[in-house]
């Protein structure tokens, strides 16, 4: 038998598969760098970010970075919040060339030493 | 496919006790390994200092950061003890609860999406009328747990076809180069990460990290034939005749995924194999 208890499933389950459609279907597409970081506590370790240019040559780039290993993706903003952290600006970033294209959002290249947003 | 029936009739619609206490099963094995993972690595030390407890003021402010920090140690203790409880069926709604308000906890801090997922799961059996008791499995047909399991149907489907639409609108991975890359340069670092995760063998090496466009075009069709599973996936697991295919195609992509990225996806890869049991009746 139906009760009114049936009636409250239903209408929760319909705010859900309504949120899940919307949310899903409208969510942006986010890049993400590769970077993994050489972490001990408390220490900064310099390093390496492998990237692609244009003509898809392997370039790798020596970073600052302080990512643990709980978390090693890096988006462009957590990249700038990390060089906030280390009191650096971008232009410590070391290496030359361009990094890879992030899933066709922005481009994140590096010229003579800077990262470029 | 009994989940149209439980539409139509409101959710009246009988179906097996039994298939909501093995996925509690499923799902509290999957959060016991995903909180034991983050005891270890350096998990215990995280929010002492460094970048993440950086992160944590910036967005918290430091007095409700400090309190984050404050409970953090103690709700990774209770949170695996709840797990703990859940798999083993004591007080299970009760273990839920503490397991669900362990992984919000955890957004707090690192905002991840395999962990909603895993809250959502969790949600599901607390609206679930039998969860059964201890290990002992019931195998009794009736309404009980028919909302609940429709929910997980619901959401497991969701993932799927969520993740195959949001990957079909990203040129970077439907190019290949994302996998490609990613792999490429994951070998080349495992050796420098200060704990081991990571083990590729040679023969996929060879053949997927290369990092260059022949790896690329490799990868290309791999992409496609993820998102040509995930979109079946959840279709093939409500059809008998195709299920037990399903069920090891299913099987087979989130060991692959534990391959690339073993660490953060085992808790969800388990967590969503364990939502197949909802598909069954």
């Amino acid at each position: 038998m139906i009760t009114w208890m049936n009636w409250v499933q239903a209408a929760l389950t319909s705010l859900l598969v309504i949120r899940m459609v919307v949310v899903g279907f409208f969510q942006p597409v986010r890049g993400r760098l590769f970077c993994w970081a050489m972490f001990t506590r408390g220490s900064y370790i310099t390093f390496t970010f492998t990237g692609y240019d244009d003509a898809g040559v392997r370039k790798t780039v020596d970073v600052l970075d302080m990512v643990s290993p709980h978390n090693p993706g890096v988006t462009p903003r957590r990249l700038e919040r990390m060089a906030a952290y280390l009191e650096l600006s971008l232009d410590h970033v070391s290496g030359e060339g361009a990094l890879m294209d992030v899933a066709g959002t922005r481009a994140i290249r590096v010229e003579r030493g800077c990262v470029v947003f | 496919m009994w989940f149209f029936d439980a539409v139509t009739s409101v959710f009246t619609t009988y179906t097996d006790e039994a298939r909501m206490q093995y996925f509690r099963m499923g799902l509290g094995v999957a959060c016991v390994l995903k909180f034991v993972m983050s005891l270890t690595h350096g998990g215990w030390n995280r929010l002492a200092s460094g970048f993440t407890r950086h992160d944590l003021d910036r967005r918290h402010g430091s007095s409700r950061a400090a309190w984050v920090v404050a409970c953090y140690r103690p709700v990774l203790c209770v949170r695996l003890a709840a797990a703990l409880l859940l798999t083993a069926g004591v007080a299970s709604k009760a273990a839920a609860m503490v397991v669900i308000a362990g992984l919000l906890f955890e957004l707090m801090y690192e905002f991840r999406s395999n962990t909603v997922f895993l809250a959502l799961m969790a949600g599901c059996l607390l609206v679930a009328g039998n969860l059964g008791d201890g290990l002992h499995v019931v195998h009794r047909m009736s309404d009980a747990n028919t909302w609940a399991q429709f929910l997980v149907v619901l959401i497991v489907t969701d993932v799927y076809w969520n993740s195959a639409w949001q990957k079909t609108r990203s040129a970077h991975y439907m190019s290949g180069l994302l996998l490609a890359q990613y792999v490429h340069f994951t070998a080349q670092a495992q050796r420098k990460l200060p704990f081991r995760e990571f083990y590729y063998p040679r023969l996929f090496l060879r053949w997927f990290g290369g990092g260059d466009a022949i790896a690329m075009q490799r990868w290309r069709k791999v992409a496609l034939l993820v998102i040509v599973v995930e979109v079946a996936l959840p279709i093939a697991l409500s059809l008998p005749a195709t299920r037990p295919y399903a069920i090891a195609a299913g099987i087979s992509m989130h060991a692959a995924f534990l391959l690339l990225l073993p660490r953060q996806l085992l808790g969800f890869s388990l967590g969503t194999v364990s939502g197949y049991v909802a598909f069954v009746a």
